[in-house]
């Protein structure tokens, strides 16, 4: 997205959810790890929205709304279900999803990220899954781009490390 | 050991992240009213494995209680949040997220007493976290 280029103002749910549902799953997907999971954490977080769609629509980006929602939702429901997403994953947790696959190369960076502190993990997905600029990862995490950025520093130090030590043993 | 530089890291969450946006370009939209009777099923199963998850847990505090090794618990000591019951005699600790994770440890008399009632230990009866880990959810504040 592009800082410059205003947002379109929304006015029905329908094309909202329609235009952001993928995204949202693919979003949560790299931050839980399980496909159905991701599922059901992107319909709850549209579900949330429709449900105060009369305030939600007229704020600036409804879409960053949904964001803080998933990704607040999604962190924690990893902490607080993390066994029951990796027993969904190693028993082929995708089986119930439509999510594709995912190669082993890649799905290893989103193990690592899984890793990271909560909000590192929250600031890589954003901007790299959801392609949000620092700016806009702000505004959905509620912190300052200053913040944002040493996020994505720190995560990165730490992913370098991680996937280096993965290669070297696998 | 040196990692990946930094274009090459860069590169590769690029390429990971077009692969996670890639598994979800052919994701069928499920229709609002889908995701409506999905969320009130699972908020009915939740009520229930919560209702499941009070007995077993009543179950293991008095177990505990009848094997003699606590006090009983303090007046104030059950708190209850969103269907899940947090329940504990003196020294114990009981939380039941899912009839998957119902459990009981004792906490030790060298840890913090647990007169404040924010801190939980959280335990899966599959052994997938074995032990006890403080301050996962806030019971109060």
């Amino acid at each position: 997205m592009n800082d410059d280029r205003p947002l379109p103002r929304v006015e029905s749910f329908d094309a909202f959810y329609a235009a952001g549902y993928r995204s949202a799953v693919a979003l949560a997907y790299v931050l839980v790890g399980s496909g159905a999971a991701a599922e059901d954490l992107a319909q709850d977080a549209f579900l949330t929205a429709y449900r105060q769609w009369d305030r939600i629509r007229d704020y600036d980006d409804p879409r960053a709304w949904v964001r803080r929602v998933l990704v607040n939702r999604a962190t924690s429901a990893l902490r607080r279900r993390g066994a029951e997403f990796r027993a969904l994953t190693r028993l082929g947790g995708k089986s119930d999803s439509a999510v594709g696959d995912i190669e082993p190369a890649d799905e290893a960076v989103w193990e690592e990220v899984r890793r990271l502190p909560r909000r590192q993990a929250q600031a890589v997905a954003l901007h790299y899954v959801d392609q949000l600029s620092v700016d806009e990862v702000a505004a959905v995490l509620g912190c300052s781009a200053g913040t944002v950025k040493t996020h994505l520093s720190r995560a990165r130090e730490r992913l370098g490390r991680a996937l280096q030590d993965h290669e070297v043993t696998s | 050991v040196n990692g990946p530089s930094a274009n090459d890291l860069d590169d590769r969450l690029h390429r990971a992240s077009e692969a996670a946006r890639a598994a979800t370009f052919d994701l069928p939209v499920p229709p609002l009213e889908q995701v409506q009777r999905r969320v009130r099923r699972t908020v009915a199963v939740r009520a229930f494995a919560g209702a499941a998850a009070v007995l077993l847990a009543v179950l293991g505090v008095t177990a505990v209680l009848r094997g003699g090794t606590t006090t009983q618990p303090p007046a104030d000591a059950t708190t209850t949040t969103t269907a899940i019951v947090d329940d504990w005699a003196q020294g114990w600790v009981v939380l039941s997220e899912s009839p998957r994770v119902v459990q009981a440890h004792q906490a030790t008399p060298a840890e913090p007493p647990l007169d404040g009632y924010d801190e939980v230990v959280l335990s899966t009866i599959d052994g997938a976290h074995p032990g006890r880990r403080r301050g996962d959810r806030r019971l109060h504040g």
